[in-house]
């Protein structure tokens, strides 16, 4: 497949994902782009 | 088959441990066998880039010195590893796949390299790879496709392919994979060994080539569970040198592994991990969950509201940042990518920073739903993907009704969901289809939690044998 091809495919996906992530009740979330750690004691194991 | 009657290459890595520690073989001994298997399977599986005969044979000879001496350092010492070939490793060409760094030779070890030295491990050799980690398949242009040892007319699936495949054909003890929307967890599956995803944070990713930088991570690749918590024991913990690494305590991770899984509680997102999938798969991984609840875990469902939309933010992110990372070369040696991964960098390049930001704020949506549902359950299971090993070179994939679907696509339909949230994965073999291809589940826990799922998965492992057939190579 071609850059147009696999675009053509993505982008309505991103769009789609886009707007949903646009709505109001989602108006608070911000961008994980690196994870923040928990401190040691909220480690739980069973 | 008894340990003593086997080739020393079919022992288990902690089967071979033992003997090393009792003096019963020596690590030059070990390495000579797995080099004899990697001479005999790698014709029909080029599963490697680089095999360091020379080397390991040398560093063998000197750490069975130690050991005669009473220096014997734990598990790993004296046992044949193989790296993929995107892990740094000093004086040893570390390629990624690629013609790029075809002729890049570090002067300093990845920290996991580091780790494994330190604890004793050999390593016997740099595992081929989809290139630059760029896709499933590791049907590598520069090096050549690696095939699946069950069926080497079959993709040992990637982009650890390379490491999946040489665990299976026993050519090495266990291999370090590296996984960004699932290349340890596939390849794991397909080629029937065990992977672990770690916790992004938990194990370092210092002079590892990247992918995806908010989504990489690398862990341990073995024939069972046990094997795979003992190579973790000694890769886990904080790195300095990754500013990512978290200063979270490890566990002994094989400390856990027998309490067994009574009154474990398994989710399940049965509108998603158990439709959309090939019917061998779907039986494998229903009859493990049987199993499972045979020694007393609970399988709870669980409904995760937004779940749908994880692939499009799983190929957003995965194209976006490593066009990023490749911008320079991408315009200076675009020749020398592969036409596969070369389109997909062009494509990372034409999405809006507005997709891709989206596409990280679903990722914190994603991650509060799972971890508002860890509240009720110990551990999620799923497929690892949905379909069974496909031919060599393939693109397209058939999962249901005759349709054909692009692979990439198809391939991280349940290895992104861990991707995403940073959360640890494990594949563990749970079946064969009818044509002898295995089946991999995955046990998805909690942040930082891995010692929960290598509990689940050993007990499975205990209550099943899919772990300890082999591949007639």
């Amino acid at each position: 497949m071609g850059v147009a091809d696999i675009l053509s495919v993505w982008v309505p996906a991103a769009n789609e994902l886009s707007r949903k992530m646009a709505e109001p009740r989602h108006r608070g979330l911000t961008p994980n782009v690196r994870f923040t750690h928990p401190l040691s004691e909220e480690v739980v194991e069973r | 088959m008894s340990t003593a009657t086997r080739g020393l290459h079919q022992h288990t890595l902690l089967q071979a441990a033992q003997l090393v520690e009792h003096r019963k073989v020596s690590p030059v001994e070990l390495t000579d066998t797995v080099l004899k298997q990697i001479e005999r399977a790698e014709p029909k599986i080029n599963a490697f880039i680089t095999v360091l005969a020379e080397q390991a044979r040398a560093v063998a000879k000197a750490h069975e010195g130690m050991i005669a001496a009473g220096y014997y350092l734990g598990p790993l010492h004296g046992i044949p590893i193989a790296l993929k070939d995107n892990l740094y490793t000093k004086g040893v060409r570390s390629t990624a796949g690629s013609k790029v760094l075809g002729d890049f030779v570090p002067e300093e070890d990845a920290t996991v390299t580091a780790r494994l030295k330190a604890a004793g491990a050999i390593i016997i050799g740099k595992t081929n790879m989809h290139e630059f980690a760029w896709g499933g398949t590791t049907d590598n242009p520069h090096y050549g496709p690696t095939r699946n040892p069950w069926d080497p007319r079959r993709f040992p699936a990637g982009s650890s392919g390379g490491s999946g495949a040489a665990v299976a054909a026993r050519e090495c003890f266990g291999a370090i994979g590296t996984d960004t929307g699932g290349s340890i967890r596939l390849p794991s599956a397909v080629n029937g060994v065990t992977g672990i995803r770690p916790t992004i944070g938990r194990v370092s990713n210092y002079n590892i080539v990247p992918l995806a930088w908010s989504m990489d991570t690398a862990g341990p690749m073995t024939r069972t569970v046990a094997d795979c918590a003992t190579m973790f024991n000694f890769i886990a913990g904080h790195d300095p040198k990754d500013e990512a690494s978290a200063r979270i305590p490890v566990s002994d991770y094989t400390a856990q592994l027998n309490r067994g899984v009574k009154g474990i509680r398994i989710g399940i997102v049965p509108d998603y991990f158990f439709t959309h999938l090939q019917p061998p798969v779907h039986d494998a991984v229903r009859g493990a969950l049987r199993v499972l609840e045979g020694q007393k875990a609970e399988v709870v469902e669980v409904e995760i509201a937004n779940i749908h939309g994880n692939i499009s933010a799983q190929l957003t992110i995965e194209s976006a940042e490593p066009s990023t990372y490749h911008q320079h070369w991408l315009r200076t040696r675009p020749q020398d990518y592969g036409d596969d991964v070369r389109v997909l960098l062009e494509v990372g390049e034409m999405l809006l920073a507005t997709h891709y930001l989206q596409a990280q704020r679903y990722r914190t949506l994603l991650r509060h739903e799972f971890v508002e549902a860890f509240e009720n359950v110990d551990v999620f299971i799923c497929p690892t993907l949905p379909f069974v090993a496909t031919p060599v070179g393939d693109m397209k994939v058939v999962i249901e009704g005759g349709k054909e679907e692009d692979m990439l696509s198809a391939i991280m339909q349940y290895t992104g969901v861990p991707s995403l949230t940073g959360l640890p994965s494990m594949s563990v073999p749970c079946g064969f289809s009818p044509d002898g291809l295995p089946i991999g589940m995955q046990i998805i826990g909690k942040p930082f939690d891995e010692a929960t799922i290598f509990r689940v998965g050993h007990a499975y492992q205990q209550a099943t044998d899919w772990h300890t057939r082999e591949p007639n190579l």
